[in-house]
């Protein structure tokens, strides 16, 4: 052996060889010993993990995206009506005697709100009573409840959407305080009878849970303590194992070593999960609140905040909406456990019980209601913001959405394609639509409507359906007109008209109705949609004379000069053609169409304005002439159904448009307060039995009668002078002569040569009643 | 003459909304397009039957307006369009003369953003009113931003057609922008401009 060989190592081997034992044992103590290193290792890398996680950012809270706040004012264009739909976005409860802040009373003349007030970046608005007298559609008064006039206020803003991160998690992070006590004693009467007195796991929990699941035959109750609950939801996957199951041990002790039961607690109230709809998880109580009730937190009842606390147990099985009696059971079993631990009386028990689950339909939910917008929203957030601080920042997005205005569109377009696809049976087979609503005055999107399932959040139709615009191109010829030098009365040519192309290409366009009309004024061509006059006219402007105009009033995509430009062969999606006709409504001031009005970091600091701006790009004078060919159009041109319907004095100005072959179907119009764009077509681009006039001109109609509306006020600019001129001749007429019409000049461009006044001065009879016949037209 | 036809025109008018069985009150539009002078109207919120009102201004006053008047037309020129040389001025708001206070105090601390947002709050209630504009447009000259300064003056420009003081201020402004832009050939035409007011 190697003993006889070295004979001294082999007495020192003899000294110290162990035996097996020994070694079985040395080797035990040091696996136990780095067992114990690495276990303590591990756990101050979890507990530094721990407190990394609790003590930073500890939630992705995504980006809350709000919708205008509803300002009122003695003086407001408001219905009552209006009103209960932006109070209804808002989870008001309408009730005979406010009490409360989320309540609102209504009488035929008069509501009382209770605002819940809201933390704005520019100033807070308190929570307060407030009597809002209405006459006429119009809020007339506004006052506290104790009578002193208020000349200003600010309803909270709905919220209308989140930006979420790819777990579609979703909350809304609340503090403790917000939470109200039948909550927090609902959750530790049901989940955790001794939060406040175990360390973060309750061997006694557990022992009383085992005798109440053997007691009840089933399992009611679970061990883990809160805390344990939190560890689970919050360090660790769903994964239900071993390993898991002893990491929560010790993370839950440390968790409750360094913080607070009430931090821990707060913790809890937006961390659990708490409900599913489709991709987007539900975490958290805060959040959870408007996703059941549809109201704050702190304005929950005790039957309602007891179901919340049942919830945690299983949200998908104890979900009210597709459970509702189950969910009951446990709503009412979290109320017993409250009522046994003497948390709430015997009548109070009686009471809740008696409450229905009062949980609001999915539909009233705004959040999530407007894809389409908040499409356009978020595509305007990614040219400044990344991905991640979008969906976990918490920003505050404050948009110009009018819910208001958003309800009346998508109601008008879908009642308006139901109506087409019933008047024309099987001649159309899926009439789609989108709209565009802008505030011509500040260029601000209040509403969009992406197609007409409008909450779904496919294909956005408003942003992304670039279909050709048809005639809806030539106030831009007539523009180029007008700025070379043509007047209202200029004749221009519409007889049949061919145009061979350099490459032997044949353009033959041709008028809607087949026929030509010789030599018209210029005004009545474009009134009366005249394509060969056009056609002819555009040719002589030169086609980058027109692209030129159609640049200036906001087209940005690229445009090839065929000549089938000038009768709307150049596609534009609806939000394109809303900033072309808004730098038309806006006077010739180009001004980029704005979704954002401000973005906030989650305390409320400015991060970003979007703030009002304007760029003249045509002449006040040259688009004067223009608005009246356009309010012609909409008196006794192609859109003359419009006061049909509409009140003769709001003066609206608009175009009719419709592609080659019917395809597409255009209205694009304003009034004094309104831009509204609508486009119906189908999505395989089939023909429609539908024109610009009898198919999106009827949806623009609809939903302008539902608004409330002001005057288009065409204020006449120094430069221009209006004459009375005879229709036939085109020459200076007078006011009371027979065909004569007022019509507007760039000064000293007018005829200066005048025909006699042949008219019927002295005829007052048929004169008086020409007039009637026309106040009906 | 005129009297003769107005009284045929309400004759008329009242056998065919007789025939018509019909008891709401008709609003006439009337339209004035003589070059004048601002007209002093009395005039109350025109109603129709689907009820949609438009506030109208019960006197003319010096001040900036809040809303628009209503264009109407009294002559048989209903299916041609309504462009008046003049918009009289109404009765401001008193929120928009709350905000407009908010501001000037905001512009007094020097802090220019707040009283641009004050200022944005106001045009989205009175988007015609050419206080706004003109306060708007200070807040961009002290910020050195002159393009949109005198943008923002021109738009205010647009508005006040027919009332030669606020023409006048507005072009002044527009001069004092364009020589702090170091325009000095577009404020002394700006000026020549006011001075015509």
């Amino acid at each position: 052996m190697a003993t006889t060989k070295k004979p001294t190592r082999s007495r020192k081997a003899k000294k110290t060889t162990p035996t097996f034992k020994q070694k079985l044992l040395t080797l035990s103590y040091k696996l136990f010993f780095a067992m114990i290193v690495l276990f303590g290792i591990a756990l101050v890398f979890v507990d530094i993990h721990i407190r990394q996680q609790f003590e930073g950012k500890r939630w992705a809270v995504p980006a809350k995206v709000y919708a205008r706040p509803l300002e009122l004012y003695a003086g407001l264009p408001l219905s009552l009506d209006d009103l209960k739909i932006e109070l209804r976005g808002l989870g008001y409860q309408f009730v005979s005697k406010v009490t409360q802040p989320g309540q609102a009373e209504f009488s035929t003349t008069k509501s009382i709100i209770y605002s819940r007030g809201f933390n704005f970046p520019d100033g807070n608005e308190h929570a307060q009573q407030l009597v809002l007298d209405f006459s006429n559609d119009q809020l007339t008064n506004i006052s506290t409840y104790q009578g002193n006039p208020i000349p200003l206020v600010r309803l909270e803003p709905i919220l209308i959407g989140g930006i979420y991160p790819l777990n579609n998690e979703d909350r809304d992070l609340i503090q403790l305080q917000d939470a109200p006590q039948g909550l927090l004693d609902a959750l530790i009467a049901i989940e955790d009878r001794d939060y406040y007195e175990h360390i973060g796991i309750s061997p006694k929990g557990i022992a009383r849970a085992m005798w109440i699941n053997i007691k009840a035959g089933s399992f009611v109750q679970g061990g883990s303590t809160l805390t344990q609950q939190l560890i689970k939801n919050f360090y660790l996957n769903s994964d239900r194992n071993l390993a898991r199951k002893l990491m929560e041990i010790p993370m839950a002790m440390l968790l409750e070593l360094h913080y607070s039961k009430d931090e821990i607690l707060e913790a809890y109230l937006n961390e659990i999960y708490v409900g599913q709809e489709g991709a987007r998880a539900i975490h958290g109580f805060g959040l959870a609140s408007n996703y059941y009730f549809a109201q704050p937190i702190q304005e929950l009842k005790l039957h309602q905040v007891a179901l919340l606390a049942g919830l945690v147990k299983g949200p998908s099985y104890y979900d009210p909406r597709r459970n509702p009696e189950r969910s009951k059971r446990r709503r009412d079993l979290v109320l017993k456990a409250l009522n046994e631990q003497n948390s709430i009386t015997d009548a109070q028990y009686k009471q809740a019980i008696a409450m229905p689950l009062g949980i609001v339909k999915r539909a009233s939910l705004l959040k999530g209601a407007y894809p389409a917008y908040l499409d356009l929203v978020k595509r305007q957030l990614r040219e400044t913001y990344r991905d991640q601080d979008l969906n976990s920042e918490g920003l505050r997005v404050f948009t110009s959405l009018n819910p208001i205005a958003q309800n009346k569109a998508e109601a008008a377009l879908v009642h308006t394609i139901s109506k087409l696809e019933k008047r024309h049976g099987n001649k159309i087979k899926e009439l789609q639509g989108s709209m565009v609503v802008t505030d011509p005055q500040t260029g601000e999107v209040i509403a969009i409507v992406g197609g007409r399932q409008t909450r779904y959040q496919g294909f956005n139709r408003a942003l992304d359906a670039v279909r050709p615009i048809g005639s809806l191109v030539k106030p831009a010829v007539y523009l180029t007109a007008i700025e070379q030098g043509y007047t209202l009365i200029s004749e221009v040519d519409d007889s049949p008209y061919t145009l061979t192309m350099q490459d032997g290409q044949v353009w033959s366009p041709e008028n809607f109705e087949h026929q030509s009309h010789g030599m018209v004024p210029l005004h009545q061509a474009i009134t009366h949609s005249y394509n060969l006059a056009t056609a002819r006219l555009g040719m002589d402007l030169g086609l980058d004379k027109v692209i030129n105009t159609l640049q200036r009033l906001g087209v940005t995509r690229p445009m090839n000069a065929f000549p089938s430009l000038l009768l709307g062969a150049q596609g534009l999606s609806p939000m394109e053609v809303a900033t072309m006709y808004q730098t038309i409504a806006a006077n010739g001031f180009q001004m980029p169409l704005r979704s954002i009005r401000m973005v906030t970091d989650n305390a409320g600091q400015e991060l970003s304005s979007y703030p009002f701006q304007l760029k003249q790009t045509v002449s006040s004078n040259s688009i004067h002439l223009l608005q009246y060919m356009m309010q012609e159009t909409a008196r006794s041109g192609t859109a003359r159904s419009i006061y049909q319907h509409l009140p003769a004095n709001i003066n609206a100005a608009g175009k009719t448009g419709t592609s080659d072959q019917q395809r597409d179907s255009w209205f694009a119009g304003f009034t004094g307060n309104r831009l509204a764009i609508v486009w119906l077509g189908q999505d395989d681009n089939a023909s429609l039995p539908l024109t610009g006039a009898s198919g999106a001109l009827q949806a623009w109609i609809s939903y302008m009668g539902t608004e409330t509306l002001e005057p288009f006020v065409a204020a006449s600019p120094e430069g221009i002078e209006y004459l009375w001129i005879d229709q036939q001749s085109g020459q200076l007429s007078a006011e009371h002569c027979t065909g004569a019409q007022q019509i507007p000049f760039l000064l000293g461009t007018g005829p200066t040569l005048a025909v006699d006044c042949v008219g019927q001065y002295n005829d007052p009879v048929s004169q008086s009643i020409n007039w009637v016949k026309q106040l009906f037209r | 003459m005129k009297l003769t036809t107005n009284t045929y025109r309400i004759a008329i008018l009242s056998i065919a909304l007789a025939m018509a069985g019909c008891s709401s009150t008709l609003v006439v539009p009337t339209e004035d397009r003589n070059n004048t002078s601002p007209r002093v109207e009395q005039t109350k919120p025109v109603v129709n039957d689907r009820a949609i009102a438009i506030p109208l201004p019960e006197e003319t006053v010096n001040q900036s307006q809040q809303s628009t008047a209503p264009l109407t037309t009294e002559s048989n020129a209903i299916s041609v369009p309504i462009s008046p040389s003049v918009i009289e001025p109404a009765q401001q708001n008193t929120a928009v003369i709350a905000l407009l206070n908010e501001a000037n105090n905001y512009s007094r601390q020097g802090d220019l953003r707040s009283a641009q947002t004050s200022l944005q709050r106001a045009q989205r209630i009175a988007p015609r009113d050419p206080q706004v504009y003109y306060a708007l447009a200070n807040t961009h000259l002290t910020l050195q931003d002159y393009v949109l300064a005198e943008q923002v003056a021109l738009k205010g420009v647009s508005i006040v057609q027919g009332q030669p003081d606020q023409l006048n201020q507005f072009w002044n402004l527009i001069a004092f922008i364009r020589e702090a832009a170091g325009n000095t050939s577009g404020a002394k035409q700006a000026r020549e401009t006011a001075s015509r007011y």
